[in-house]
């Protein structure tokens, strides 16, 4: 039963992330207590629900076999407008409807752009990135602004029966939400599709334009409940929120077992990557180590499972293996 | 219906031969068209409202802007025409400058620069082996080398800038032939003529286009794709090391994060060139004009006396129009209307491209 579970778990595409993030967290607690501490673990769990936010509608993008590398900056300007309104004394829920939507409206345009003038979706989204980057550094002017607002905070930090922070019941909820879209309707099926195969896909009459449209939207959507969330947590907000998240958020992807050729899309594996991530962050942070060493481990740890993978994966046509 | 599809063909091989006599005679092609277009337009603006940008001191400076992204953006037009990518040059770019500098901080202008160059080989290396012997795909073990490598530039440096005293680097980066020609532009020029030759006069250069136009092909074909990668991860190395080390010239200092973004943006620039992401072909040329192109808006703008924060939306601005461009015209995409297909495509190799180890896997095994 445990033997088949585990083979089970090795078997799996999200083998990588769960087996590193376990291993993780086993190490880091055995090293150090104050890992475990209440603390440090709302922490991680803060950390891991807002890049597993993004994650989440990253691996839709992912398995539609695009890419939306504006997802950084989508986050910095949902942030920066929500503390701009806040600042001007706009109610707290109008502010958070308003971020969301400048993050479906920027999903819209990606949209747009890739759908109406066939641009490809790494070009058309790398032309974004730059362009809300350029509007963040217009509103901010450089400067960093403060949020006063203290349920703002609380929204994302609260912990819920002093056990559960807010932030992880958001994500819980993207998650449910993200999982049924892929998972339990045409629409998720068709991401899939479009993913796998293109041509089989117009072919089988699929509306390639609404479902390319419909899930850049949804990844502006989670990429700007992903701005807010670290707006909240921070408290100051500048055009540094967000900088280089397209990337680490494909990573997280990766990890997670998502591969990039499409058709298929792991989302527990990408939940699971984030919280790597937030794990290595923190334990590093608890054991002393600079945090310049983050990015060395997160960086070793996607190249090993890449690689083991890929050795999996190639051990099976050895026969095959021309050198 | 059938006739109708006759009637389609007939008036596609039509288009083909215009399309053939007129782009044989103006060699104007049309991927290349958008950075033409774009660079002749702000010339004629920056003519007219700030003539100030033709003056030798200001060429200078545009010049020097243009061969540091150049030089990257020619190592990167050589992988993606095979079908591949390097997002760590970001990282390559803060490592091998500060590896220079930190080993041989003393030593003579040569060793500072032949050791940016070796660790970009040496990283190019660990990129090669990850992408041929480590099986995983360029775009995503590029990625993971982009943090290992960029994380080691922060260990060796603790985090600091290094600061680079050695004149010879001071003068390459910043120094120039007759106030006009800055030394990092002639450097560039070799570059890309060394790219030229690699690609038009070497077998590298027709195994390049064969693997990215088809990698299963190419290795069925007998070309070993794995060297192919292998090495041009090398040579993009050298060329990351090369212009990592005269920005640190040009800022006389080596940071860890001195490059922030060249991945992202030596990327747009090639797209821009003209270089289809799909892979099989590409344009020097297209590349170094789009080098200069950018160099132009960026100092166009501080010449218009534009908020120099709108330099990020005109670069957005440029990527769309300079692809719109290329697509309009006979046989376009956008105009006449295509039939078929229409947008929505996400690219078919971007990605990802199937790595060169998964295209020897799935390859018949009587090859």
């Amino acid at each position: 039963m445990i033997l088949r579970t585990s083979k089970r778990v090795l078997a799996a595409d999200s083998a990588a992330a769960v087996i590193a993030a376990a291993g993780v967290f086993v190490a880091f607690s055995l090293i150090n207590s104050h890992f475990l501490t209440r603390l440090n673990i709302d922490g991680i769990i803060v950390a891991a629900s807002i890049s597993a936010i993004t994650g989440l509608g990253m691996t839709l993008v992912i398995a539609m076999r695009a890419l939306d590398l504006s997802v950084g900056s989508i986050m910095g300007l949902a942030a920066i407008i929500a503390a701009h309104l806040l600042g001007e004394g706009v109610p707290l829920g109008l502010v958070i409807i308003a971020g969301l939507a400048v993050g479906c409206g920027l999903g819209l345009i990606n949209g747009l752009l890739i759908t109406m003038l066939g641009l490809p979706s790494f070009v058309a989204t790398l032309a974004t990135l730059s362009m809300i980057l350029g509007v963040e550094l217009l509103i901010t002017q450089g400067q960093t602004i403060s949020i006063h607002n203290i349920g703002f905070n609380k929204l994302v930090v609260t912990n819920i029966g002093g056990f559960l922070p807010v932030a992880a019941v958001v994500a819980a909820a993207v998650f449910a939400v993200v999982w049924l879209i892929f998972h339990r309707t045409p629409f998720g099926r068709h991401v899939a599709a479009i993913g796998g195969d293109e041509r089989a896909a117009v072919g089988a009459g699929i509306n390639i334009m609404a479902v390319t449209i419909g899930t850049f939207v949804l990844v502006g959507f989670c990429a700007a409940l992903s701005g807010l969330m670290t707006g909240a947590q921070l408290q100051n907000v500048d055009s540094t929120i967000g900088a280089n998240a397209e990337l680490t958020a494909i990573a997280v992807v990766v990890v997670g077992g998502t591969s990039l050729t499409g058709g298929r899309g792991n989302l527990f594996g990408t939940v699971c990557a984030a919280g790597l991530l937030a794990a290595i962050e923190a334990g590093l942070n608890v054991v002393n180590v600079s945090s310049l060493y983050d990015d060395l481990v997160f960086g070793g740890i996607l190249i090993i499972a890449l690689m083991v993978d890929g050795l999996r994966r190639g051990s099976r046509r050895r026969g095959t293996l021309v050198t | 219906m059938k006739d109708d599809a006759v009637q389609v063909d007939s008036n596609r091989a039509r288009l083909a031969v215009l399309k053939h006599t007129i782009g044989g005679r103006m060699r104007f092609p049309r991927e290349r068209r958008g950075v033409w277009i774009l660079n002749a337009a702000l010339l004629v603006v920056l003519a007219f409202e700030a003539p100030t940008f033709y003056t030798a001191g200001n060429i200078e400076t545009v010049l020097g802007d243009t061969a540091i992204l150049g030089i990257v953006a020619a190592g990167m037009t050589v992988l993606i025409m095979a079908g591949a990518f390097d997002l760590s040059v970001t990282s390559i770019m803060g490592l091998a400058p500060i590896v220079a500098v930190s080993v041989a901080g003393d030593g003579s202008g040569l060793s500072l620069l032949l050791l940016s160059v070796l660790t970009g080989v040496g990283l190019g290396v660990v990129n090669g082996l990850v992408v041929t012997r480590g099986r995983v795909a360029p775009f995503v073990a590029t990625l993971g080398t982009l943090f290992v490598f960029g994380s080691i530039a922060d260990i060796i440096s603790k985090g600091n800038a290094l600061v680079v005293t050695n004149p010879t680097v001071l003068r390459l980066g910043t120094g120039s032939v007759g106030q006009l020609v800055p030394y990092s532009f002639l450097i560039m020029i070799a570059v890309f003529g060394m790219c030229h030759v690699l690609l038009r006069r070497l077998h590298l250069g027709r195994w390049v286009r064969a693997a990215g136009s088809n990698l299963r092909a190419a290795h069925v074909g007998g070309i070993d794709v794995r060297w192919v990668y292998f090495a041009l991860f090398v040579i993009s190395g050298a060329l990351t090391g090369l212009a990592g080390i005269l920005l640190s010239g040009y800022l006389s200092s080596a940071d860890a994060t001195q490059a922030p973004n060249y991945n992202l943006n030596a990327i747009a620039v090639v797209v821009v060139g003209g270089t289809s992401l799909r892979g099989g072909e590409g344009t020097l040329v297209g590349t170094a004009l789009a080098a200069w192109l950018f160099a132009v808006v960026g100092n166009g703008l501080v010449l218009l006396g534009v908020n120099s924060y709108w330099q990020y939306v005109a670069t957005g601005i440029i990527v769309i129009l300079a692809l719109i461009l290329g697509k309009v015209g006979f046989g376009g995409e956008i105009w006449p209307r295509r039939r078929g297909i229409s947008g929505g495509a996400p690219p078919q190799s971007l990605d990802v491209a199937p790595t060169a180890a998964a295209a020897v896997d799935s390859a018949p095994s009587d090859v």
